[in-house]
């Protein structure tokens, strides 16, 4: 990943003005490349930006173009996961000052996948674009009981529930999760949205769930919209 | 003797042109070399890399076998057990139906064409949108497939979405099943608690417990692998305990190449055959000599969208190669072909299918499931489909069955008889002879001329397919449980499919 070519000229990011180093943070997203992606975090912190700024203006701005490219199909689902490992590798720098700073994240996510189900490899690609669009994701993993899933809510005082089925048998336990979140009276205060090859809107809809979302693109797209109709 | 056209029809009506378990075998997308290969590096992952996750009675009787764990955690299989397992494993077993016209030997390049996906949905007659699927979508698709020559035995094509309770949602499944089709039952369970209470209905409906076990006609298994080589509790433990169901078990892996298993073809034939093997293996630990239909499924994924594709031509050499593989071992085979990516059954849905089937087919598979009535890559079933897959399926074994080549079918003597009589062939004995048994009709296929298709409105085969089914399923409700015997099962079992639903004058049909 690291190969240069004899033609062309070494890249030495910290040498880059600050907006020309922004747009070699959106090609290293885009390329997937983590440790330049670290690098440039900590250029820009060193050179006084806030983090919230970094957040937005390089990362985010970077796996926007990610996500645009991957609707469109240029980009494929390998490509994508690499851009948000390498986004990740500069969260990693962000996080802990952003939680020191009390700044709060555009939205905060539990995703999991249902009881019975351990089919996880859609939930880590949504938790992960989730993440590059800057919300806060807490991934609590696979085969997760309606339990599970409430304390999760309530100790990370997530606003969206993600939940993700791959099996036919295991779809209908959507229902059971929502239907404790209501018997709780915690149904409203929570986005739940739903995913996995057999759903469709149709299914998301019996459930009583907010949304069915497609693919990762689809599920950034409809939490952005949600968020910010809802604040 | 008088030599009357009837007796000739009659006669000739026996012999259809193709039937269950015909030699398939001449297409291998494998040479040798490529069978040893993968061979030795399925060996090698099994030994070294080995299998997480083993339920306990496996990993009990495995350890007890010489299975070891390795450093990670892992039960590894040794070359040596492996191969002693494949040769101590069954290699001609038998499904067997209700009725005895139904049976078939699994085994050998035997082809034969069953099996569906449990799809959530169904795609209505003429309908533009799929539907949740339904308990009545699989009577009405059970009493289809009875009625489909080429579609050899009957599994749960979709799922009965409005039922709740995973129990009851299988007991009405099986009930179901067993009352549409006297062909061989392919049963799979939400969790392995459900297999006895199933069981205890089988034995009714089989007359006795006795009854039953004379004649299993039911089997169970389904895919108690997780990709990447990882066993999944649930299935597994269903597997294990479906051994009750004194028939095959039916192993069934789908690695997605490039997500769950290697994107190079070879290393997911690689981990399919490895991971069905482990399926094999787990029922051979516990049950020694039992016999399994072993099932790599290696799935393609496309990686724009990380979703599966089952109708493309990764997805029909692959799957032929994993066949072939299983063949190689010598042991009964399934793989999934016909799995088509089109939402309806249109020239996508036509194209995908006769490609993925017949090469799986032609590669000599006992069991290539998935083949009738599929769509959208597994999502919905479609009855248009079905009868218009049975015509495909009819085409393919024709395919199968090959050219006969000997002294007689050379045709000298005919040729010669004809050059110098009559001067054509219509009238020959030996077109007389061949004209049924030795050729495969369709049942929907348009060999009008276009005027005739142009009186008749221009229909296409969908339109078609829609007038057949309706056909089928509005005059076809068969007695395959006695009554009496059905008042008893409703009595003791939560049957949710009224009676007056199983009849002729319903809202359905």
């Amino acid at each position: 990943m690291n190969e240069k070519y004899d033609n062309e000229e070494e890249i030495v990011l910290s040498e880059l003005p600050d907006d020309e180093l922004i747009e070699q943070i959106h090609d290293d997203i885009y390329d997937g490349l983590d440790e330049e992606i670290a690098e440039g975090t900590q250029i820009l912190l060193d050179r006084g930006w806030s983090a919230t700024r970094i957040l937005e203006e390089a990362l985010v701005g970077g796996m926007t173009i990610v996500g645009v490219d991957f609707r469109d199909g240029i980009l494929f689902v390998p490509e994508v996961l690499m851009s948000a490992t390498a986004m990740k590798a500069g969260m990693e720098l962000l996080k802990p000052i952003l939680s020191a700073s009390g700044v709060e994240p555009i939205g905060k996510v539990v995703v999991g996948t249902v009881k019975g189900d351990i089919h996880d490899i859609g939930k880590n690609l949504v938790g992960m674009m989730l993440e590059g669009a800057g919300f806060e994701v807490t991934d609590i993993g696979i085969n997760i009981d309606a339990d599970t899933y409430i304390n999760a809510i309530k100790e990370t005082g997530a606003t969206i529930l993600g939940m993700s089925a791959l099996l036919t048998t295991t779809m209908p336990y959507m229902k059971v999760v929502i239907d404790e979140l209501k018997e709780q009276g915690i149904r409203e205060e929570c986005i739940v949205l739903v995913g996995g090859a057999p759903l469709n809107e149709e299914f998301s809809e019996v459930i009583g769930a907010d949304a069915y979302c497609r693919d990762a693109a689809t599920a950034v797209e409809v939490a952005k919209n949600m968020v910010s109709t809802a604040s | 003797m008088r030599r009357g056209r009837k007796s000739r029809q009659k006669s000739s009506a026996v012999i259809p042109a193709v039937r269950p378990g015909m030699a398939g075998g001449r297409f291998r997308p494998l040479t040798s070399s490529d069978e040893k290969q993968i061979h030795q590096t399925v060996l090698d992952v099994l030994e070294n890399i080995g299998m997480g996750d083993p339920i306990p009675v496996v990993k009990e009787h495995a350890l007890e076998r010489g299975c070891f764990m390795n450093e990670h955690g892992r039960l590894c299989f040794p070359r040596g057990l492996v191969e002693d397992a494949v040769a101590g494993t069954p290699k001609d077993v038998r499904f067997l139906g209700r009725d005895p016209k139904h049976d078939l030997e699994l085994g050998g390049n035997r082809v034969h064409t069953f099996g569906g996906g449990e799809a959530v949905n169904m795609l209505d007659i003429g309908a533009s949108s799929y539907r949740p699927s339904t308990l009545a979508d699989i009577y009405d698709a059970a009493r289809l497939v009875d009625q489909m020559p080429n579609i050899h035995a009957f599994s749960r094509l979709v799922v009965a979405t409005e039922i709740r309770d995973q129990l009851s949602c299988d007991i009405n499944t099986t009930y179901v099943s067993a009352a549409g089709t006297s062909k061989h039952l392919e049963l799979t369970f939400a969790d392995a608690s459900h297999v006895q209470p199933t069981l205890e209905m089988l034995y009714m409906i089989a007359g006795s417990k006795e009854k039953y076990y004379e004649r299993p006609f039911c089997n169970g298994g389904g895919c108690p692998v997780i990709s990447p080589l990882r066993y999944g509790r649930h299935n597994s433990e269903v597997c294990v305990e479906s051994i009750k169901l004194a028939s095959p078990i039916w192993i069934v892996v789908a690695p997605q190449a490039g997500a769950t298993a290697p994107a190079a073809l070879a290393g997911s034939v690689v981990q399919s055959v490895a991971e069905a093997l482990a399926g094999m293996l787990m029922i051979q630990m516990v049950k020694p000599g039992f016999p399994v239909v072993v099932g790599p499924w290696p799935f393609v994924s496309d990686l724009r969208t990380g979703s599966f594709t089952g109708g493309s031509g990764e997805e029909a050499v692959v799957s032929a190669g994993a066949a072939q593989m299983i063949n190689f071992y010598g042991l009964p085979s399934s793989v999934g072909a016909g799995m088509t990516d089109s939402k309806c059954p249109d020239y996508q849905a036509g194209y995908e299918k006769g490609l993925t089937i017949a090469l799986a087919a032609q590669t000599g598979c006992n069991n290539v499931s998935e083949s009738a009535g599929m769509m959208g890559s597994l999502m919905a079933l479609s009855l248009e489909s079905m009868v218009i897959d049975n015509d495909l399926l009819g085409s393919v074994m024709r395919t199968v069955r090959g050219i006969e080549v000997n002294e007689e079918t050379l045709s000298y003597d005919v040729i010669e008889q004809v050059v110098y009589g009559d001067g054509h062939y219509l009238k020959n004995q030996q077109t007389l002879g061949l004209m049924r048994g030795g050729y495969e009709y369709p049942a929907l296929a348009d060999r009008s001329t276009p005027e005739e298709w142009v009186a008749a409105g221009s229909p296409d085969i969908r339109q078609q397919a829609g007038h057949r089914v309706k056909s089928l399923l509005s005059s076809h409700y068969p007695n395959y449980i006695d009554p009496e015997v059905d008042a008893k099962i409703r009595e003791k079992f939560p049957i949710l499919l009224p009676l007056e639903t199983m009849m002729a004058g319903n809202a359905r049909w």
